[in-house]
Parts: structure tokens; C-alpha cells; sequence
């Protein structure tokens, strides 16, 4: 099965605020994974020895065929990001069209590119400069066949998170992560919230289409916190699920809560705290 | 010995009593003649006057339902949803009720809330077939706590004599700008456009308030749900501001949102309604909750008693 991220999106410009190194892994292998899938060319930027391969082999993805055939390549922050003065963007943009179009003549099917914008902050002068380039790249990605994921960690950007988040047309809140891990069970990690409930509702429709006909499993061992919005949109699989059966591995208490105050007999909790 | 007659649809009134001889003799046989006549019959008080009126009622105690003001109601913004439950339960059928919203234990703050539910308890059922008698004990009550009575009350009854009030003029139009008085010093001052750090701050606040862990998480719901609102319909961000008073741990959710339908949370939402169940919620889950509208913005505080 595919372990993909985006499932029915429109956006391609993608913002991930993350706080702990398991969550940038998953969301990053997942992204990447996607990319690779549907024949895209992924850049990955970060310095020589940096936790890419890592992450990706810890969600058992072998990235040595992509890496030699040239799909998949890393790229330090320097040769993509730099940016002495928001005077450079324009070049910076040059050169991201420049690989877009390298990438589509090498027969790939677009490409994407994603750092974590702390090292991006490293070869940039200052957070104002970074946040007006994702202003640019934003508007790059509606008219080049170019994604981007942008790791975002609160402890970095501290006041400016916000103004970073607002520049991304699509949000995965605090590393909330949502994979179809095995015919029929969809993993999701992290907070469900209003923020990021339609794009997993949208996963969850996607991700059952080739579900098969069994039971289905929504594996929340690793998810902390579902609000109102994202209770709805389990309730509505299990809805559309009928009549088969949907199980709730590991609910977070809060979802427990909210079922309790505002019914959702749909889904069946498993296991959990209480 | 009630001198009251029941008369078909919607009757809100207030009983003014003084002690509990009279709030006994008075309760107990307007319940006992509902009980009587076959009529669904409820009563939310404490359970000590509970206890005082099953022993009244005998044998009729059976046909009476209850509802425990100080769980149910110990939020006032939840009376008129849990009545309104028992009364869609039971369609077609008369009803008849009591409930003592107001009492010397409740704090100012609550007392406000209290006479807000039954101001809009009269928009909230209107058209039901509803005979309800509120207490008042004019004993034990301080002026101030009823002054509002004759305001919210179609009639008041004082000496078992039902008079109309004169000072009853569509109260509810007011409850979303009743002021709020400035708390004194504010911990947290958060501006969001993210729902996680509301979060973190509000389940910081309560863990340092000495909340359990099950009750920071009732208040992480409730306001998350608040700031939702903000971000949906209050302009994509808001305010959040969090202090200690009265034993409860207080968050403050203001944008720049304009609320118009005074009952909002105040009713179980339907289920397939999308918007309109976060506030419901939150008075589900929190001790108290004010929310406030005018053309300025929205402000919603939720308390959460950690004594």
C-alpha cells in the first residue's frame, strides 16, 4: 500500500509545523514517497549527512534505486536557498523554474522540493527575508508543475509561525500525519483539528477506495488530540463505510469525550486511556 | 392549595417564597396537581430541597422526574438544553416543571448567567405546552440577586397570588451585551491564528491552576472549540487571554466575530448541523460560560473550577 500524505488536493505549496523529529520523519518520507510515486523528481534540501535517509529508511522505504537513477536527489541549502538579501529572490525563483524544467525533460512528471525552514534559515538573512521567498514560491507553484513541503518548528519561528503558516495554502497542523498503512487501516498521527480535518477527510475517502471489502481500521495510537471537526469527519467514514464495521485504535480521550457528548455510535473505540 | 390554574401553552413564572415551609407547601402541591391531572412533571433543584419535597409528595414523588441543579445546572448555560431534551422526549404531551436557578451559593458571575437562562427561557419555549414555576427565596436572597426576576418573569406569584409583571419587556434582547467586568491580573495574553498553541496555553493554564487531568482536558476542548469559531467566522484569528479568580481557571477567546442569535449554545445542536455546537459544548463541559457580542466583536469566557 501506499504510505501517502496528500490524497485529493488541489494546493501543492504544503506547510508542515512540527515540534518533535518523529513527526518531521513521518511527514517527510510521506511526502517524498508520493512524489516518487507519481513520477515526480524530489529535491530534498539539508546538509551532507543530514536525517532524510534516515527518516525515510525508518518508514521502510529503500531510497537507493531513486537515489542513483536521479529521482530522488539532496541538495545542500546553499545551491537552493540562498538568500544574502530578499534582493536575491528573483534569482532564487530562476533557478527553481530552471529545475522544474530540467526535471520535466528528464521525463519526470514535475518535481518537488522541501527543506525544513530552519536550515533554510541558515543560508538566509533573517526570517523576514525567508517569508517573503515563500511569499514568491507560493505564487511559483500555481503556474509551475512545483511542490513544496516546508517544515516549520514553533521553536525556531517562535512569534513569526503564524505569518509563516498563513503564507501555506495547505496545513498539516503540528505534525499530524495521515497514511494508509495496510488494506483497509489508515494511520493518523498527531492533532486532528479544524485545521487539517477536511484535507484527512478527503485522505480517508481516497485512501478506502482500495481498501478492499473487510473492516476498516483507524489506527490513532499515535494521534494526541481530535476536535469537533475532526470527529465529524471520522463519524462520516463510518457512515460512509456502512456496512462494514469501523474500528478506533487508540482514541485519544478527547474523542472519547466529544462522541460521548454528541453521539457518533458509528465508530467502535478500542482500547486507549479513558 | 395552589389558587392557579393551568391554561394551555407556554407559562414561565416566578414563585416568590419565603423559608422552606413555604417553598414546600407552595412546590409541592403545584407538582402534586400536574402529577394529579396526568401531566409530565419535572423539578431541578439541589438535592436537599429535593429531598424535602419527595417526602411532601409521598406516593405522587413517583410521577416526578429530576433534574440535579447542582450538576446539570451548576453551569446555567446548560438548563435550557437539558430541559428542552426532556421536553422533545415527550411530545404532545402538557408539561410542567419547577427550577431554582438562583441561590446564595452561586457566585455574581453565575447569578448573571442564571437570570440570561431565564431570560431566554421565554424565546427558548415559546410555543411549548410548558408550565414552569421558578423559586425565588426572598428570605435568603440578597436585593441585588433579585432584582431581575420581575424583568424575566411574565408573571410573579407572591402569597400563592399570580400578578404580571410590569417590568417584563423582551429581556433576551440584551444578554449578549450585558458588560464584563475587567479581570484583575491576566496570566497568558496569547494572539492566535493557530489552533495548537491555543491549545498548549490553555492545558498549561490549567495544569498550573491545579486541574485534573481529565477537567484541563474538558477546558482544552472547550476553548479549542471557542478559538474555532474564531478562526471560521471571527476573522481567521483571536485573542486568548487566561486568568485565576474565584477558584476557577478562566480563558478569554475574543476576535472579531459579531454573534446575533442570543440562545447560541444553549439548545443540543442537530446533528447534522455543522457550526453552532462548539459553544454548546463548551457549556457541556465547562463550569460557566459568558459569551458576549456586539459591533465591537465576540467575546466568550469559559471558567473551569479547579477548588
Amino acid at each position: 500500500m501506499t504510505a501517502s500524505l496528500v490524497a485529493g488536493q488541489s494546493s501543492r505549496h504544503v506547510c508542515a509545523v512540527t515540534r518533535t523529529d518523529a513527526a518531521r520523519a513521518r511527514i517527510t518520507a510521506g511526502w517524498i514517497r508520493e512524489g516518487l510515486e507519481l513520477g515526480e523528481r524530489v529535491v530534498w534540501v539539508e546538509p551532507p549527512g543530514g536525517p532524510v535517509l534516515g527518516w525515510l529508511d525508518a518508514g521502510g522505504f529503500d531510497w537507493r534505486g531513486p537515489l542513483a537513477s536521479g529521482a530522488l536527489r539532496l541538495a545542500p541549502p546553499e545551491d537552493v536557498l540562498l538568500l544574502d538579501s530578499p534582493a536575491d529572490i528573483p534569482a532564487r525563483l530562476a533557478d527553481a523554474r530552471a529545475l522544474t524544467a530540467q526535471a520535466l525533460r528528464d521525463g519526470h512528471s514535475g518535481l518537488r522540493v522541501g527543506a525544513d525552514t530552519a536550515v533554510a534559515l541558515t543560508v538566509m538573512a533573517g526570517v523576514d527575508a525567508q517569508l517573503r521567498f515563500e511569499a514568491a514560491w507560493e505564487e511559483l507553484t500555481r503556474v509551475e508543475r512545483l511542490s513544496l513541503l516546508c517544515l516549520y518548528d514553533p521553536a525556531v519561528h517562535g512569534e513569526h509561525l503564524d505569518r509563516g503558516i498563513a503564507l501555506h495554502p495547505r496545513e498539516f497542523t503540528d505534525g499530524l500525519a495521515v497514511a494508509a498503512a495496510a488494506a483497509g487501516t489508515v494511520e493518523i498521527g498527531g492533532d486532528l483539528d479544524l485545521s487539517n480535518a477536511a484535507m484527512v477527510g478527503a485522505f480517508l475517502r481516497a485512501a478506502d477506495l482500495d481498501a478492499g471489502p473487510g473492516d476498516r481500521t483507524l489506527d490513532l495510537r499515535a494521534c494526541a488530540f481530535v476536535d469537533i471537526a475532526g470527529a465529524d469527519r471520522l463519524v462520516a467514514f463510518a457512515r460512509a463505510a456502512a456496512p462494514r464495521r469501523v474500528r478506533v485504535l487508540g482514541p485519544p480521550p478527547t474523542l472519547r469525550r466529544i462522541l460521548e457528548l454528541t453521539g457518533g455510535g458509528e465508530l467502535e473505540l478500542v482500547g486507549g486511556p479513558r | 392549595m395552589s389558587t392557579l390554574a393551568r391554561t394551555p401553552g407556554h407559562r414561565h413564572e416566578a414563585l416568590l417564597y419565603r423559608g422552606e415551609d413555604e417553598f414546600v407547601g407552595r412546590v409541592a402541591a403545584f407538582l402534586r396537581e400536574g402529577v394529579e391531572a396526568g401531566e409530565e412533571v419535572l423539578v431541578a433543584v439541589s438535592p436537599p430541597k429535593f429531598a424535602l419535597l419527595t417526602e411532601a409528595l409521598g406516593d405522587a414523588a413517583g410521577g416526578v422526574g429530576y433534574l440535579d441543579m447542582d450538576e446539570v445546572g451548576r453551569n446555567p448555560g446548560r438548563l435550557i438544553s437539558a430541559w428542552h431534551d426532556w421536553a422533545a422526549a415527550r411530545p404532545g404531551r402538557a408539561l410542567r416543571g419547577v427550577g431554582e436557578p438562583v441561590t446564595m451559593a452561586r457566585t455574581p458571575a453565575e447569578t448573571a448567567e442564571c437570570h440570561a437562562s431565564e431570560a431566554l427561557w421565554n424565546v427558548a419555549f415559546a410555543g411549548h405546552d410548558l408550565w414552569v414555576l421558578c423559586p425565588y427565596d426572598t428570605a435568603a436572597l440578597a436585593p441585588d440577586r433579585l432584582a431581575s426576576v420581575e424583568r424575566t418573569h411574565p408573571a410573579v406569584i407572591a402569597d400563592g397570588v399570580a400578578t404580571p409583571s410590569a417590568r417584563y419587556s423582551q429581556p433576551w434582547t440584551s444578554v449578549l451585551t450585558e458588560p464584563l467586568t475587567e479581570p484583575g491580573q491576566v496570566h497568558t495574553t496569547l494572539a492566535f491564528g493557530s489552533l495548537q498553541r491555543v491549545r498548549d496555553a490553555v492545558a498549561d493554564a490549567a495544569r498550573r491552576a491545579g486541574a485534573g487531568r481529565g477537567r484541563a482536558e474538558d477546558l482544552v476542548i472547550a476553548v479549542n472549540e471557542v478559538a474555532c469559531n474564531s478562526v471560521r467566522h471571527g476573522g481567521g484569528s483571536g485573542t486568548l487571554r487566561v486568568w485565576e479568580a474565584d477558584g476557577a481557571v478562566v480563558c478569554e477567546v475574543r476576535d472579531q466575530g459579531r454573534l446575533k442569535d442570543p440562545l447560541v449554545g444553549r439548545l443540543r445542536p442537530e446533528a447534522s448541523r455543522v457550526s453552532g455546537r462548539g459553544l454548546w459544548m463548551a457549556h457541556q463541559l465547562c463550569d460557566l460560560v459568558q459569551v458576549r457580542s456586539n459591533e465591537q466583536g465576540t467575546v466568550v469566557r469559559l471558567h473551569l473550577r479547579t477548588g
